[in-house]
């Protein structure tokens, strides 16, 4: 292991300390943990990152005390509060001074009304009902969620609930928080609000957090320290922007890097930052102009037009140029509501692209999948399939839905992609699973496998029916670098075979680099739909549209050079570091 | 109003909502042993409209009325039908002959299918017991937070395993149903040939499976959530001792009149098999009318 981060020294005690903790589930033949070694001062903030399945979130249950180690389960080593060990500590002992906020709010709140769930931990120990109703009061005013204590659970937004399961475990007032993949859910604004909540937790309270997250790129600029775990091991523990030069060769690792990172690996600048400031100043000082950027930069920055996208896809047309899907003028308006969610939306998709449906949540995207998924009809406008009705086109269309694991029927994953389907032959079906990646997983439950496993299998399932047109919701979520980069894979491969991808995704790194156009919604409407490049290289349709600019464009604002979006784009204006030069 | 909110209770009006689970569960029970004992038709019915009015009196909301009465309608109707078609017992009064046992064939086949008064009759009990008990079910989930359910179970010293899995169906109940709905939803995106009004109905032996397997996920995180918040600590099993004691007498009075009620019925049996008492003729007469 890379341990950069400070000694623990006989003078200065951490308080969450794991002295080589090893861990077996019962039934298992090899360690979950394997000599894990980590600590945690008060008031730290740790990222803890790595691919799924590496023993990330079997490390919160030995640190929260969920896994005994009794019976056929064994657990080695020492975990350590304030220098005491916690092994005999019962559960509720630890939950109070280390809360725990797993990745679904959904499946942790037992409450039925909010103020009863924030009081929960609390109830437990015995408090009297006016002193939990004061401090049920002060813990929904710090995370936001005042004027709401009467209200359901079930009622509460995607961001509202999971400010819940954080105010149910910060009212025992714990002093470290650990959070399972948190934001994995939220869209980049409701990331930055609950990072900032975070942020003041930590500050004002002094509350330790210690947060599982593959999305690195996203959170590198909230924490100093990272943690990367892989296959039950620790193998890098240090400062956050010292971890970039020891990903350098293990990209194997699941974690995704921030844009400025492997901006300046492909560059080969000397020192990797995840800041574009720094990454500014090296390229600046290590890099130099190709001369054409250069010559144009000199007859003044700024005259390019949008579309003169740099060295990347000009996505004018699609590789046919045919529409497939045309929406004239649809609005759609729920039963018993009084305003429609989507307003004169029109646009027209061709074939063989894929189109990135962007926005912030609420902004009409999902209605506008269940309207092409032919789940309900629009109250006005008309919806046309390649110049007919869309009704008529049923069996042309594959519709992933955000919880792909809702999509899975069968008993193996064979069966999962012929299931109802008498067109694929057995030889197709073992091309799809080759290209799948998922032979070795023939024969097992799809609902055991991982997660990347499990998008993959429904999408093979879609796949088998050769549909013109994919309707994908989010697929992304939650889903580590390696599992990212096959499911890209596949939908590049499916485009460039004619097919059409309707993508709906908040993460703007990965539409750049995989749409050919970007459909930007915002409160129902259109806001913009234009190629790749034209939408997400302008901060203010991004910013009216709820969505995070890629760093790569503030790196080029900064450089002079035209907008990029991706990293390819830089480097065509950028030529590689030369160590010394200045 | 959503499939989710449906199936949870925060429109409850509170003296229902902050009734104690142990209180809800005692009501359930003894309501459970009363429509076993009970077998008189009116009075099945005037408990059962006792439960409505429960209901009324909860605030129970109008989405949440209109699936009770489809409930309570299915499970009446189908048991009156099933009943009146299949009724074994004489004597017994055919109102309507569907199909004479003279038809060729059928009638063969069959004996005759007509259907009976008093199935019709035996059915409406029968019809009356499920629905009763379906109505106050209905009632307790939609008007009780886990917490106090699953708090009630432990006072009574249930195992916590066994309390947590009975409470967490309850707690369940608002995402399994839109899970329910999602999954019949992803069936008709998955089922490319599917078609017609009965696409639904045949996709159904297909839910259990991702629906199960959800379920396994969310119920062991909430388990470990729940535990860490310290619901099955010394200190929460202390707090769980306190209960009302206006609710502990309206317990002790409905589990006397339940007693009794049984008693009386028991005695009446006995008598109708000559075991009579002299003293015990007011319980008879009370069972014969009432019971």
């Amino acid at each position: 292991m890379q341990q950069m981060h400070h000694p623990c020294t006989a003078e200065r005690r951490p308080m969450l300390e794991l002295r080589d903790v090893s861990f077996r589930y019962k039934g298992r033949h090899s360690d979950t943990l394997r000599h894990v070694g980590l600590s945690l001062e008060s008031g730290e903030m740790l990222l803890l990152a790595g691919r799924s399945g590496c023993g990330k979130s079997t490390l919160i249950k030995v640190i929260s005390g969920l896994v005994s180690g009794e019976g056929q389960e064994r657990r080695e080593g020492t975990v350590l509060w304030n220098g005491e060990d916690m092994a005999d500590w019962p559960p509720e002992k630890i939950g109070l001074l280390a809360g725990t906020v797993y990745q679904t709010p959904d499946d942790q709140l037992f409450a039925m009304t909010v103020e009863d769930e924030a009081g929960f931990a609390l109830e437990n120990q015995g408090e009297a009902p006016e002193a939990v109703h004061d401090q049920v009061e002060e813990i929904l005013g710090l995370t936001g969620l005042a004027g709401l204590e009467k209200r359901g659970i079930h009622q509460l937004s995607g961001g509202q609930r999971q400010r819940m399961a954080l105010a149910s475990v910060l009212i025992g007032k714990p002093r470290l928080l650990i959070l399972d993949e948190p934001v994995s859910q939220m869209d980049p604004r409701g990331v930055q609000d609950f990072m900032e909540l975070l942020l003041r937790l930590n500050r004002e309270e002094g509350i330790a957090i210690l947060m599982i997250e593959h999305r690195v790129n996203e959170l590198a600029c909230y924490f100093h320290r990272l943690a990367i775990m892989r296959e039950g091991r620790i193998v890098y523990d240090g400062p956050l922007q010292a971890a970039w030069a020891f990903l350098t060769g293990r990209e194997n690792l699941g974690l995704r890097e921030p844009q400025c990172v492997k901006l300046g690996r492909v560059l080969g600048l000397p020192e990797l930052s995840s800041d574009v400031a720094q990454t500014v100043l090296q390229i600046k000082t290590y890099c130099r102009p190709v001369p054409a950027v250069e010559a144009e930069r000199s007859g003044g920055a700024g005259k390019h037009q949008s579309s003169s996208r740099p060295g990347g896809k000009t996505g004018e047309t699609g590789r046919n140029g045919r529409p497939l899907v045309e929406a004239e003028k649809v609005c759609f308006r729920y039963p018993g509501t009084t305003e429609d969610v989507l307003k004169e939306v029109s646009f027209s998709l061709n074939a063989g692209e894929i189109i990135a449906l962007m926005g912030c949540n609420g902004a009409g995207k999902s209605t506008l999948l269940n309207l092409l998924g032919g789940l309900t009809g629009p109250s006005a406008g008309r919806l046309l399939f390649e110049g007919g009705p869309l009704a008529r086109q049923r069996g042309s269309t594959g519709y992933l839905l955000q919880e792909p694991d809702l999509m899975l029927l069968a008993g193996t994953v064979w069966e999962e992609l012929k299931w109802k389907n008498d067109t694929l032959t057995d030889a197709e079906a073992e091309a799809l699973l080759q290209r799948l990646h998922l032979e070795p997983c023939r024969d097992d439950f799809p609902l055991a496998l991982s997660k990347g496993q499990r998008l993959r299998t429904v999408l093979g399932s879609f796949f088998a029916w050769r549909p013109k047109l994919l309707l994908l919701d989010e697929p992304t979520t939650g889903q580590d670098e390696a599992s990212l980069q096959e499911i890209a894979a596949l939908l590049s491969h499916y485009r460039d075979h004619g097919g059409t991808v309707l993508l709906c995704t908040h993460d703007v790194e990965l539409a750049s680099c995989l749409a050919d156009h970007v459909l930007l919604l915002n409160q129902g409407r259109v806001l913009a739909y234009g190629t790749v490049f034209d939408v997400l290289s302008r901060r203010d349709l991004l910013a009216a549209g709820g969505l995070v600019a890629p760093p790569v464009l503030a790196v080029s604002g900064a450089l002079g050079i035209p907008p990029c979006i991706t990293v390819e784009e830089v480097c065509h204006c950028v030529g590689p570091a030369t160590l010394g030069r200045n | 109003m959503s499939v989710r909110q449906l199936w949870e209770g925060t429109d409850a009006k509170p003296w229902i909502r902050n009734l104690n689970g142990r209180t809800k569960l005692v009501f359930l029970f003894l309501y459970a042993v009363l429509m076993i004992t009970i077998d008189n038709p009116r009075t099945l019915y005037i408990l059962f409209l006792f439960t409505l009015l429960l209901h009324g009196l909860a605030g129970t909301s109008l989405s949440k009325w209109r699936v009770l009465i489809l409930l309570i309608l299915l499970g009446l109707w189908g048991s009156m039908l099933s009943q009146a078609l299949f009724f074994a017992r004489t004597p017994r009064t055919p109102l309507l002959v569907l199909i004479a046992p003279g038809t060729p064939f059928l009638g063969t086949l069959t004996g005759g299918l007509s259907v009976y008064r008093e199935g019709i009759l035996y059915g409406a009990v029968q019809g009356l017991r499920t629905v009763s008990m379906l109505s106050l079910g209905m009632l307790v989930c939609w008007t009780s937070d886990p917490r106090q359910l699953l708090n009630g179970l432990l006072a009574w010293h249930l195992s916590p395993q066994i309390a947590f899995m009975l409470v967490t169906a309850i707690r369940f109940l608002p995402v399994l149903a839109s899970e329910t709905e999602e999954i019949l939803i992803a069936l008709r995106l998955r089922d490319q040939k599917a078609k017609g009004p009965f696409t639904g109905i045949r996709h159904l032996p297909y839910v259990a499976k991702p629906l199960l397997a959800r379920c396994l996920r969310r119920s062991q995180t909430l388990a470990l959530s729940v535990v860490s918040r310290g619901s099955f600590s010394e200190k929460a099993a202390r707090r769980r001792q306190q209960w009302d004691g206006r609710e502990r007498w309206l317990c002790l009075l409905f589990l006397l009149a339940t007693l009794a009620v049984v008693f009386s019925k028991i005695s009446f049996l006995l008598s109708e098999q000559g075991l009579y008492a002299g003293p015990l003729r007011g319980f008879y007469d009370f069972s014969s009318l009432y019971l």
